[in-house]
């Protein structure tokens, strides 16, 4: 199994590494070991690899991952996964601002906290946060599924498309909805309690899908 | 330090010097760190400062503040620009990214995290 430590290997032998890849066939799992921070680790990679990095990164992180699988023992800094378009990637510890951030496709789990911005003009990515996520995530989120199980912040989903945003009941910020029938009209409420699922009048807390289709409001009890 | 763009720096730099404060460049940065002074002058600890600096202050900052015996940090509502800090027993660290912080003794078990957007962060002896 090839292990690069980053403390002694150039990130560059790593990436080229990996780009050298066989984009259709089984290719053998990667360690790497010491990222300390470093930026642009597992960048750019399609092809079908694991990938396990011991340690937090910085910048850019698993960017455009196309087919990989990458595991992050620890955090992960701004815009992990970005432009991701496939495949699968999992930070362990938080990650900083704007993770997946105009992602296509593909599934990226924080099973920590996510900063602002998470899933901003998201494009098609899964993403999914255990943890809590910061204001203006799922700006202008074009598709995908943004599920956060914790906390969202302020101005979730602000200026949002079609994308499917899944979370608590009675968040803190103001969710931004258009309704039906009343076409560029939004509404906004102006604290947690105005912001119930209709679909059943149902006010309990849960996991509820709020779907925003283009002249549609509808909630999903789940 | 100030990483940012203040937008009404030449207002309060009028206004600052009408009070009697000197200011010497065109610089944003300047105004921010005389606005800190005036306030503490009138009697707020720098906590105190950095707070009013949230309703005074218009524009996108992240401010690391240093004095004699305190040390401050607060970013502004939208809070674009990068930040994370360590704090230990030992010590407070501030950086732009954990990669300036990587080298710090027992960063590995320090708890790190991003501040909050307009919060004020502050210790002091």
């Amino acid at each position: 199994m090839p292990v690069f430590d980053l403390a002694t290997t150039e990130l560059r032998a790593l990436n080229q590494a990996l780009h050298a890849l066989d984009k259709s066939g089984a290719n053998e799992d990667f360690e790497v070991t010491n990222p300390r921070g470093s930026h642009a680790v597992a960048v750019g990679i399609d092809a079908p690899v694991n990938v396990t990095i011991d340690g937090s990164v910085g910048y850019y992180c698993a960017g455009m991952n196309e087919q990989a699988s990458i595991t992050v023992n620890g955090n992960a800094g701004p815009g992990v996964a970005e432009n991701m378009m496939s495949g699968k990637v999992v930070i362990k510890g938080d990650a900083s601002q704007y993770a997946g951030a105009t992602a296509h496709g593909g599934l990226l789990v924080i099973e920590g906290n996510a900063s602002s911005r998470c899933g901003i003009s998201m494009k098609g990515v899964d993403i999914v946060v255990k943890g809590n996520i910061g204001h203006m995530s799922a700006f202008m989120a074009q598709s995908g599924n943004l599920v956060v199980l914790g906390d969202a912040g302020d101005a979730l989903g602000d200026s949002l498309y079609e994308a499917r945003l899944c979370a608590r009941h009675g968040q803190k910020p103001w969710c931004r909805l258009r309704e039906k029938g009343n076409a560029g009209r939004t509404y906004r409420p102006s604290n947690q309690a105005s912001c119930r699922c209709r679909h059943h009048g149902c006010e309990a807390r849960g996991i509820h899908a709020l779907w925003l289709g283009q002249d549609a409001l509808q909630l999903q009890c789940r | 330090m100030h990483n940012g763009s203040l937008s009404n720096h030449n207002n309060l730099r009028r206004e600052l010097t009408r009070e009697g404060i000197r200011l010497e460049t065109q610089n944003d940065s300047e105004v921010a760190a005389a606005y800190l002074t005036g306030e503490m002058a009138k009697g707020k600890n720098l906590g105190e400062a950095l707070t009013s600096a949230l309703d005074d202050l218009d524009g996108f900052f992240t401010f690391v503040v240093g004095t004699k015996s305190g040390f401050g940090v607060v970013r502004d509502p939208i809070a674009c620009k990068p930040a994370v800090m360590a704090e230990t027993d030992a010590y407070v660290a501030f950086g732009s990214e954990y990669r300036a912080l990587v080298n710090l003794p027992g960063i590995e078990d320090a708890k790190v995290w991003e501040p909050e957007p307009a919060t004020v962060y502050f210790w002091e002896h």
